[in-house]
């Protein structure tokens, strides 16, 4: 405000003498133009003397006036002018403060800056040092993608120096895919380049392969400025990898091959297990009917030998028997007179003798290996013409025979009167056991029983069945049964329980024998539940 | 009635002894025993027989052999022959009427009275 009053004072000071001065001029202008006037044109002219120095006059006084005016404003400028001094060295102060301050601000700042500068430029090689040292090859690009930094790793991959690559475009060191399209700076990705396998080519012209990363430099505000790759030489690992590769592919083989070949040699090793256990199998079964067989004839031989042995025997103790017998006749018709005990004893004597030689004709059917004459036949007619044989001997005991023969059983293989016989021994066993009478009861029937070992070897020509029909044939008597220590000797040759009553042990053993080699089988067992025996005899069909 | 000659060929000595004195004692046989095969066919070619009875295991020739070579001879080709053995069961014999394989046989040991009636029934067979 001050300011701008002084300043307009100036101006007024300066225009007011400016306006003297073209008075002074025009004054003088018109004093030369009436003397030029008057020369050129002294008849023409006609400004009067007194017009022109009324002219003159009025601008004397204008003059005067104004210098009067001019002196009363200089005063009064002045006055103000001393009070802007004042203010103006009062503002001087402040002003000199604030150049101070100023001042002071300044070194501060340029401190500052100093430090910040020093800072930066620590950070700038802190940077570069950790660019260059970096571990992988590192390279950074301008937006057009020309190199701009390139480390020392980057120098060791390529082979190619900072300087010689600095200024160069990217693409001119890389083969794959960057020089068909470039990932980074495709506008429609933006977005990091992570991992990507590429191909570069290194200043000695070979290609090696690199696994490389990049992403995009921006400013503050988001504008590309560069961009920033890092990549690393996996040539070799690439080359490890295929050959592992290779290797594996070709161990995968070997190992598909081997599987096919321990595949064929498992599938050929099971048919050959599967024969083997089928050989095994024959072999047991082979070696079963060979035991069974081997027994057939150990058995035969036995009884070859026995008979042999029974037959000679037979004659030698016939022979004396026979001797006996006719000397007893003798006796009989010369001396039973001469005591009255005679005949009794004569007669004792003759018994003792028929007994014998039922023994000898005991062991002689034992000991009889004759082969049998097996046809197909019906076991209820055997037992029908068995019962039938021994009806009177039954009936004398008093014995009821009941029938239960099943209808329709399969025919078996026998020697029609050698069963016969057995069955006729064994319902006359029965009935001896029976002496107060009873009842005897016949059984036929069917039935499939499991295979077990033991009827394995039984059946001794059979190809083993893991079922197999056998037929029953049961005679049970109402008698005393009998005792458990007897059961076990039952079947043992001359064992006998009617050893006075004219048995001789022979029946049993010689039933047991005929059976067999009908390859059948017999049990005895006394009834659970009531007195009395069960004998079975099995047939296999 | 007109005694009839019994030859035995046995080589039990004491059986044929005993077998005679019990066959002539009822006075209808007059018997000849011979203990050995081979006086036995000379006897029966001698003595001329109504019946041979004949065992059949002897130590020189069996009495297979002997029968055989009475049927050769003309003069003994048709006396009967009863076949005596100490091996033929009972059974067997009774079940075939006393003949095997076309002759007849008695079992020892035999009763005075079954050894009749087997001689007998040699006759009335004739």
């Amino acid at each position: 405000m001050k300011k701008t009053t002084l300043s307009h004072t100036r101006q007024n000071k300066g225009s007011s003498r400016n306006f003297k001065i073209a008075m002074v001029i025009m004054l003088f202008f018109l004093t030369y133009f009436r003397t030029v006037m008057q020369i050129y044109y002294p008849e023409n002219f006609i400004l009067p003397d007194e017009i022109l120095m009324f002219i003159m006059l009025s601008i004397v006084a204008y003059l005067w006036i104004q210098e009067v005016k001019d002196k009363n404003y200089l005063l009064l400028l002045h006055e103000k002018l001393k009070i802007s001094n004042v203010q103006l060295e009062q503002e001087m102060l402040i002003r000199k403060k604030g150049e101070q301050e100023l001042r002071t601000a300044h070194d501060e700042l340029g401190i500052r800056v100093q430090q910040r500068t020093e800072e930066l430029l620590k950070a700038r090689d802190y940077a570069e040092r950790i660019f260059q040292v970096v571990p992988s090859a590192v390279f950074t690009v301008d937006k057009n993608r020309y190199i701009v930094s390139w480390n020392k790793n980057a120098e060791e991959v390529t082979g190619y120096s900072a300087g010689e690559m600095v200024g160069k475009r990217c693409v001119e060191f890389t083969k794959f895919p960057c020089r068909d399209s470039c990932h980074l700076f495709d506008k429609n990705i933006e977005k990091p380049v992570i991992e990507e396998e590429c191909i570069l080519v290194r200043k000695d012209g070979q290609d090696i392969i690199a696994l490389k990363s990049a992403d995009l430099l921006k400013d503050d505000k988001g504008n590309i400025i560069g961009g920033v790759e890092s990549f690393e030489d996996i040539t070799e690992r690439k080359m490890v990898e295929e050959e592992l590769r290779l290797a594996r592919e070709e161990l995968e083989k070997r190992v598909d091959e081997r599987t096919r070949e321990l595949s064929k040699a498992y599938d050929a090793l099971k048919i050959e297990v599967d024969e083997r256990l089928n050989a095994q199998q024959a072999l047991q079964m082979a070696y079963l009917q060979l035991k069974a067989a081997q027994t057939q004839v150990i058995e035969a031989a036995k009884m070859q030998i026995v008979g042999r042995l029974a037959s000679g025997v037979a004659h030698e103790v016939k022979n004396p028997l026979a001797i006996i017998l006719q000397g007893l006749d003798f006796l009989n018709t010369t001396i039973q007179n001469a005591d009255e005990h005679s005949p009794v004893v004569l007669k004792h004597m003759s018994d003792a003798v028929k007994r014998a030689d039922n023994i000898i004709r005991g062991l002689l059917d034992f000991s009889s290996v004759a082969k049998l004459e097996v046809s197909s036949c019906d076991i209820n007619t055997i037992v029908t013409k068995a019962l039938l044989l021994t009806k009177h001997q039954l009936d004398k005991c008093h014995i009821r025979a009941v029938q239960n023969l099943k209808e329709n059983l399969p025919e078996l293989e026998l020697d029609r009167n050698k069963i016969e016989q057995v069955l006729v021994n064994l319902i006359l066993n029965a009935a001896h056991a029976m002496p107060e009478g009873g009842t005897l009861t016949i059984r036929t029937y069917e039935e499939i029983v499991t295979d077990d070992p033991i009827s394995a070897i039984r059946v001794k020509d059979k190809d083993p069945h893991p079922f197999e029909r056998i037929v029953v044939t049961e005679i049970e008597d109402t008698g005393t049964g009998i005792p458990d220590e007897i059961l076990t000797k039952i079947f043992e040759p001359f064992f006998t329980t009617r050893r006075n009553s004219g048995g001789t042990g022979i029946g049993l053993s010689i039933v047991k024998n005929l059976i067999e080699m009908h390859k059948g089988q017999i049990n005895i067992s006394n009834k659970p539940q009531s007195s009395g025996a069960i004998v079975k005899v099995i047939f296999w069909v | 009635m007109e005694k009839r000659k019994v030859l035995i060929i046995d080589d039990e000595a004491s059986f044929i002894d005993i077998v005679k004195i019990n066959l002539e004692r009822t006075g209808n046989y007059i018997v000849r025993t011979e203990s050995d095969g081979t006086k036995g066919l000379a006897a029966a070619k001698e003595f001329q027989p109504d019946v041979v009875l004949l065992d059949i295991i002897m130590p020189d020739i069996s009495g297979d052999e002997i029968a055989i070579q009475l049927k050769r001879e003309e003069k003994t080709k048709n006396i009967p022959v009863i076949f005596l053995t100490a091996v033929v069961k009972k059974e067997e014999e009774a079940s075939r009427g006393g003949i095997i394989g076309g002759k007849t046989f008695i079992a020892k040991p035999t009763t005075v009275s079954e050894l009749i009636r087997v001689i007998e029934k040699q006759f009335k067979n004739k």
